[in-house]
């Protein structure tokens, strides 16, 4: 059920593609098996009760698990059939072409300018380039209006869903393929998270978005697929159920899926 | 297990559905029965009990857009609301129908009916039995047995337009052989028509049913 639907994504170009992935965090393993293909400007999210593996999947996507000492990465991921795990590919690089917007705002503290120019500038992006860079990665974040009278403000004087639109200029002003959000709005009020998920919306017409997101109403909303982990008595997390927004939020195959999010368990 | 509340709305919803199909089953027995027996009280009680049922759907109503709001179901929890809903508004046009059979038994009033009803009450049958399997049908949720019931009612239903099309021709022909009891003959079409529509409704219900268990 799940490799159909994964050989029908492949059948769209996936831009990047999760092969047999297992995590282990030295002794323990995380995530088992997951293969999983990931369609090039749509919005995917991830959902499953807590402690299923979904943050450690989406960061495996850009390496991050790569700055946990103990992680262990076996499987593989190809991102535009490159494979990122492989000796000859750079984690810097990955992460301009995959960016990453976390749960909690982080920008630097830095002004608003700086926090979007500091990737242009050690990207090596012309010079002359970098305001007109700033000025549209604030516009694609629907951040323009409200800072473009204080750019030299400290980006932390920002409110919290100001700062998280913050956060995915610095992340689109690198020019990226995908950007993977790890609960981006769970600490955002509705209005900025309404603003969020506009954005996000926004964005997808050319970028890839993955979006792990325990709000069901909000994956509902803005995705287009969704995959469903779930970890079983071994406390390993799998992936039990990928499909459209309509097939998983409306009409799940698997009875594990239905349990989820229809919230009778996680 | 997490949302009992729910749950137990849930619950609640389905056992005041019931109780709605049980006041809509009546009511077309005893329009059937006022015809028949052309009993005018009992006519007037089933015309009365309309407001009873139309007060059934609104509570129902409520409480369904009540889940939506409080508990935003998703998957099969919502499939399960948005049919209830359907079938809440099913069961009151069927209501409709039992009390529009009982005005018509007014307005023939009691002078001697112009022809024998045998195959009105034949129908009145299978429509009743049409809706007791569909609203069961509704409420069972296994997938595999809605379907054979859903196979089942459609041929139900072929028999009883069979049936509605034979009470058509007769009623036609006692027209041009009477013609001074074109009036009362024309009601009793609308009788006919009314049971007629009784099972397409039960069918509509036992569609809803398909849509519950994901088909």
């Amino acid at each position: 059920m799940v490799n159909d639907f994964i050989d029908e994504i492949s059948n769209q170009e996936a831009i990047l593609k999760a092969k047999d992935l297992s995590v282990f965090y030295g002794s323990l393993q995380a995530i088992n098996n997951v293969t999983f293909n990931i369609p090039r400007n749509k919005i995917i999210s991830l959902i499953g009760p807590s402690g299923c593996g979904k943050s450690t999947l989406i960061r495996c996507f850009n390496r991050m698990n790569d700055l946990i000492p103990t992680a262990k990465v076996e499987g593989e991921i190809k991102y535009n059939d490159i494979s990122i795990y492989s000796e000859n590919s750079d984690p810097t690089d990955i992460r301009f072409k995959i960016g990453m917007v976390f749960q909690k705002p982080n920008p630097f503290p830095k002004s608003i300018f700086e926090n979007v120019a500091f990737g242009p500038k050690i990207n090596g992006f012309a010079k002359d380039n970098i305001e007109s860079i700033v000025e549209s990665s604030l516009k694609k974040s629907a951040l323009w209006d409200e800072v473009k009278d204080r750019l030299k403000d400290n980006g932390l004087t920002l409110s919290g869903g100001q700062q998280q639109r913050l956060c995915i200029a610095r992340a689109l002003a690198v020019n990226p393929d995908i950007i993977l959000m790890d609960e981006p709005a769970s600490a955002l009020d509705p209005i900025s998270t309404s603003k969020l998920e506009d954005l996000i919306q926004e964005i997808s017409s050319n970028i890839t978005v993955v979006i792990v997101t325990h709000n069901m109403q909000q994956a509902t909303r803005i995705c287009d697929y969704a995959a469903v982990m779930m970890a079983g008595e071994n406390r390993i997390g799998e992936l039990i159920e990928y499909g459209t927004n309509d097939s998983v939020f409306g009409n799940p195959k698997d009875e594990r899926t239905e349990a989820y999010v229809t919230g009778r368990i996680g | 297990m997490a949302r009992q509340e729910f749950d137990n709305s849930l619950h609640k919803l389905e056992t005041e559905i019931k109780i709605m199909v049980s006041q809509v089953e009546l009511s077309i027995e005893k329009a059937i029965k006022s015809l028949i027996e052309q009993d005018l009280v009992l006519a007037d009680e089933v015309i009365k009990n309309d407001d009873v049922i139309d007060k059934m759907q609104d509570d129902l109503e409520k409480l369904c857009i009540d889940l939506i709001r409080r508990e935003q179901p998703l998957a099969g929890d919502l499939r399960e609301i948005v049919a209830c809903m359907y079938v809440i508004e099913e069961l009151e046009r069927i209501g409709d129908y039992a009390e529009g059979i009982a005005v018509l038994t007014n307005r023939m009033g009691v002078r001697p009916l112009p022809t024998d009803l045998v195959i009105i009450p034949q129908i009145s049958i299978i429509s009743i039995s049409m809706l007791k399997t569909s609203t069961e049908t509704f409420l069972l949720k296994n997938a595999d047995e809605v379907k054979n019931r859903y196979k089942k009612l459609q041929k139900e239903d072929t028999k009883l337009d069979k049936l509605y099309k034979d009470v058509q021709e007769r009623l036609i022909e006692l027209m041009k052989r009477k013609p001074n009891e074109i009036e009362r003959a024309t009601f009793l079409l609308w009788v006919a028509h009314n049971l007629e529509r009784i099972a397409d409704r039960s069918i509509n219900i036992a569609e809803r049913s398909m849509f519950l268990v994901g088909n």
